[in-house]
C-alpha cells in the first residue's frame, strides 16, 4: 500500500502556513493593539489609554446600536435554532417524504448563495410589505436575520443527531417512554450539546451581519456593525477599534464555549 | 383483542409474515411462521445473518410490525401494539445504554416511565444492582465501565420493570471469549432466578446449544427446525440444520435392501456399506448420510476392506481437548472430518498420508433424504 501523501513534508509547507497565519491574525493583532491607542488616530501608536473604550461607553448611539444587536441576535438565534432543530430532526429521524432530498440540500443552500443576492431579495420583500402595511418596526430585521440564520443552526445540530445512536431513542421506548417522552428525557438532553452549539453560531452569524442588515434596515435601526460601517466612512478614531475588541472577545468567548460543551458532552 | 389464552406459552405467532419493500422488489424477512414460546423458558433464534431471526425479535418487541399475522402475548394480541405498551424489555446488541445518566439512572428508567413512586424505584434498583453484582458502580457514567458492566447495566435496566418476555439481540457478541462465557453462565442462572421468558438471537450455534431449553433454527426466513439442543444437535430436521449446527459430514448413497448387518446403503464409489442407524431406507432411495466428526472412529488401515471407509490423511490439528483429522476418502468422494479426544500421555499415532480406515460409532448416523 501507498502511504499517505505526507504533505506537510512538502518544501515550503511550513512557509505558506505561516505566512498564511501572519496575514489572518497581525491585522487583527494589529486593530486589537490600537484600540488600546492614547492618539486619535486608528494608524499611529500615541500610547497606551482605555480612552476609547470609555468613549465608546458613552457613546449613545453605540448604546442603542449595541443593544439593537443583542436583542437582534437573541430574538433571531432562538427562533432559527427552534426552526432548525425541527427540521434536523424531520430530516434525521422522521419517515422520508416526498421531496426529501430536495428539502436535505434546500436547507443549507443559503450558506451557498452570495450575501449580496439574499440581501437584495430580502430588501424587495420588506420594501414591498413596508409599502403595503406601513409598519416599519424591527420584524422585518427579525424575519431576515431568522431567515438567513436557520443553516447555521441546522448544520451542527443535524450533525450531533447523525452521530446519536438511534438505538438509544429505541431503547427508550422499550422502556415504556412514550415518543414524547423518549424525545423529553433521551433524544432532548443528548442533543443539547448541538443544540447550543447551533445556537451560538446563530447568534454570532446575527451578531456579524452587516450586508443584510444594511439593506433591510429602516432609518435609525442601526446595529453595532452597520453603525461602525458608518463611522468608518468618515473618520476612523479607535473608537471603532475598541468596539471591534469587545466584539472580539465576545466571540471568542462563545466559541470556547462551544468546545467547552462539545468537550464535556462527547457521545462516545 | 382475541382471548386465547393457552396455558404455559408466553409468545405465540401465527403465520407471521414480514416483507419489505413493494412490488417486484418484495423482500420477505420472515414467511408465515407459526411458533410457541413458553413461559419461564431460555428460547433462542439461532441462524446465519440474513435469516430473519432479528427481524422475527423486532416484531416481538414491536419495533417491526408483521405484514400479517398475528403475535399474541398470554393470548392478547400485540401485533399492532407499540413497543412502550409492551410487557417486553430488550437488551439491545450494542447495550444502548443512556450516555448521559448513571448506572443507577438507567437501572431506573423504565420504571420512572412507569411513574413508579421514587422509593419504589430506588429500592428496585437496589435490587437489581446487587443481583447483576454492580452496587459499587451505581452512580457511575456508562461510558466510565467496562464492556462486562455495561453488558450486566443492559441486562438490568432491562429487567428492572419485571417484563413478560425478555428479548437478547445478538447480546454477548461484543464480548471477548473468556467474558462472554462468564456471561452465559450468569444469563442461563438470571433466566432461571427471575423465572422470565428469555428470547435469544444469536448465529453462534455453540452459544445457542449451551444455553437454551430450546432453539429455532433459522434459515431465509421460514423455521427449519425447533427443539432441544439435544434434539437439534442429535436429530437435525434437514441436511441446512445438520450443517449449521456443529461440524458435520455428509455421505451421498442410495438404499439397499437391508441384510444381517443392518441398514445397508450404496455409496458412491465404494458399494454396499452397513450404516448403524435407526433410520428406515427405502431400498433405491437417494440418502445423505449424516455423522458427527465425533462419532467416526479412526484407525491404521485394516485387513477388512469391505463394509468400511478408507482414505489417506490430509491434515491432523492438534486442538487441546481433541485432535481433528481430515481424511481423503479413496473412492475420491471427499474428505472426512473425524474427530478423535486426546488423553494426556497419548503420542498422535497418525500422520499426515497415513492409509487409514473410518468406522462408524453404532446408531449415530443419521439418514436424511437426499
Amino acid at each position: 500500500m501507498a502511504k499517505n501523501f505526507p504533505v506537510t513534508h512538502q518544501r515550503g509547507f511550513s512557509a505558506v502556513a505561516i505566512l498564511t497565519f501572519i496575514f489572518l491574525y497581525a491585522p487583527l493583532a494589529v486593530a486589537l493593539v490600537l484600540a488600546f491607542n492614547a492618539g486619535t488616530s486608528a494608524a499611529k501608536w500615541g500610547g497606551f489609554s482605555l480612552r476609547w473604550f470609555q468613549s465608546a461607553a458613552n457613546n449613545q448611539q453605540v448604546i442603542a446600536a449595541s443593544v439593537l444587536s443583542l436583542k437582534l441576535a437573541a430574538i433571531s438565534a432562538v427562533l432559527a435554532t427552534a426552526a432548525a432543530t425541527l427540521a434536523a430532526l424531520a430530516m434525521t429521524r422522521g419517515p422520508r417524504f416526498r421531496g426529501w432530498t430536495f428539502t436535505y440540500g434546500v436547507i443549507s443552500v443559503p450558506l451557498m448563495v452570495p450575501e449580496i443576492v439574499t440581501a437584495v431579495a430580502l430588501l424587495v420583500v420588506s420594501a414591498t410589505l413596508r409599502g403595503w402595511t406601513g409598519y416599519t418596526g424591527l420584524t422585518y430585521l427579525i424575519v431576515a436575520h431568522t431567515a438567513f440564520c436557520v443553516p447555521f443552526a441546522y448544520l451542527p445540530i443535524r450533525a450531533r443527531l447523525q452521530t446519536m445512536d438511534i438505538s438509544l431513542e429505541r431503547a427508550a421506548g422499550d422502556l415504556y417512554a412514550s415518543p414524547w417522552n423518549a424525545f423529553r428525557f433521551v433524544t432532548m438532553p443528548l442533543l443539547f450539546p448541538g443544540v447550543l452549539a447551533g445556537f451560538i453560531l446563530a447568534f454570532v452569524t446575527s451578531l456579524d451581519d452587516v450586508v443584510i442588515t444594511e439593506f433591510v434596515k429602516t432609518a435609525g435601526q442601526d446595529t453595532l456593525p452597520t453603525y461602525m460601517l458608518g463611522q468608518v466612512r468618515r473618520t476612523i478614531t479607535p473608537e471603532v477599534n475598541a468596539i471591534a475588541a469587545v466584539f472580539f472577545v465576545i466571540s471568542v468567548a462563545l466559541v470556547i464555549c462551544i468546545y467547552a460543551v462539545n468537550q464535556r458532552t462527547k457521545i462516545n | 383483542m382475541t382471548g386465547e389464552i393457552t396455558p404455559g406459552v408466553a409468545i405465540r405467532l401465527k403465520k407471521v409474515t414480514k416483507t419489505y419493500g413493494s412490488g417486484n422488489g418484495t423482500v420477505a424477512a420472515v414467511k408465515s411462521t407459526t411458533l410457541d414460546i413458553f413461559k419461564n423458558e431460555f428460547f433462542t433464534l439461532l441462524g446465519p445473518s440474513g435469516c430473519g431471526k432479528t427481524t422475527l425479535l423486532r416484531l416481538i418487541g414491536g419495533f417491526e410490525y408483521p405484514t400479517t399475522g398475528t403475535i399474541l402475548l398470554d393470548g392478547q394480541d400485540i401485533a399492532s401494539v407499540p413497543p412502550f405498551r409492551r410487557p417486553i424489555n430488550t437488551v439491545f446488541q450494542n447495550y444502548a445504554l443512556f450516555p448521559h445518566m448513571t448506572v443507577a439512572e438507567n437501572i431506573g428508567f423504565g420504571l420512572r416511565m412507569l411513574k413508579r413512586s421514587r422509593d419504589e424505584i430506588a429500592a428496585r434498583v437496589d435490587e437489581m444492582l446487587k443481583l447483576v453484582r454492580l452496587e459499587h458502580l451505581s452512580g457511575r457514567r456508562t461510558a466510565q465501565i467496562s464492556g462486562g458492566q455495561q453488558q450486566r447495566v443492559a441486562l438490568a435496566r432491562a429487567l428492572a420493570s419485571e417484563p413478560k418476555v425478555l428479548l437478547l439481540d445478538e447480546s454477548l457478541s461484543a464480548l471477548d471469549y473468556k467474558l462472554r462465557k462468564e456471561m452465559q453462565m450468569e444469563l442461563k442462572s438470571l433466566q432461571a432466578a427471575t423465572g422470565i421468558t428469555f428470547i435469544f438471537v444469536t448465529h453462534d450455534q455453540e452459544e445457542a446449544l449451551t444455553m437454551s431449553d430450546r432453539v429455532a433454527v433459522l434459515s431465509s426466513g421460514e423455521i427449519m427446525q425447533v427443539g432441544t439442543p439435544h434434539e437439534v444437535y442429535n436429530r437435525p430436521a434437514n441436511r441446512f440444520v445438520a450443517n449449521f449446527v456443529g461440524e458435520t459430514n455428509f455421505l451421498q448413497g442410495r438404499g439397499l435392501n437391508p441384510d444381517a448387518r443392518g441398514t445397508m446403503i450404496d455409496l458412491q464409489g465404494i458399494g454396499a456399506v452397513a450404516i448403524p442407524t435407526k433410520d428406515t431406507v427405502a431400498p433405491g432411495a437417494l440418502v445423505n448420510i449424516v455423522v458427527r466428526p465425533e462419532h467416526l472412529r479412526i484407525s491404521p488401515l485394516s485387513q477388512e476392506p469391505a463394509t468400511q471407509l478408507t482414505g489417506s490423511v490430509k491434515t491432523v490439528s492438534f486442538c487441546g481437548p481433541e485432535t481433528q483429522y481430515t481424511v481423503e476418502l479413496s473412492n475420491g468422494s471427499g474428505l472426512l472430518l473425524v474427530r478423535k479426544y486426546n488423553t494426556p500421555d497419548e503420542n498422535p499415532s497418525i500422520a499426515v498420508g497415513d492409509q487409514v480406515s473410518v468406522k462408524f460409532t453404532p446408531n449415530t448416523a443419521q439418514v436424511l433424504p437426499g
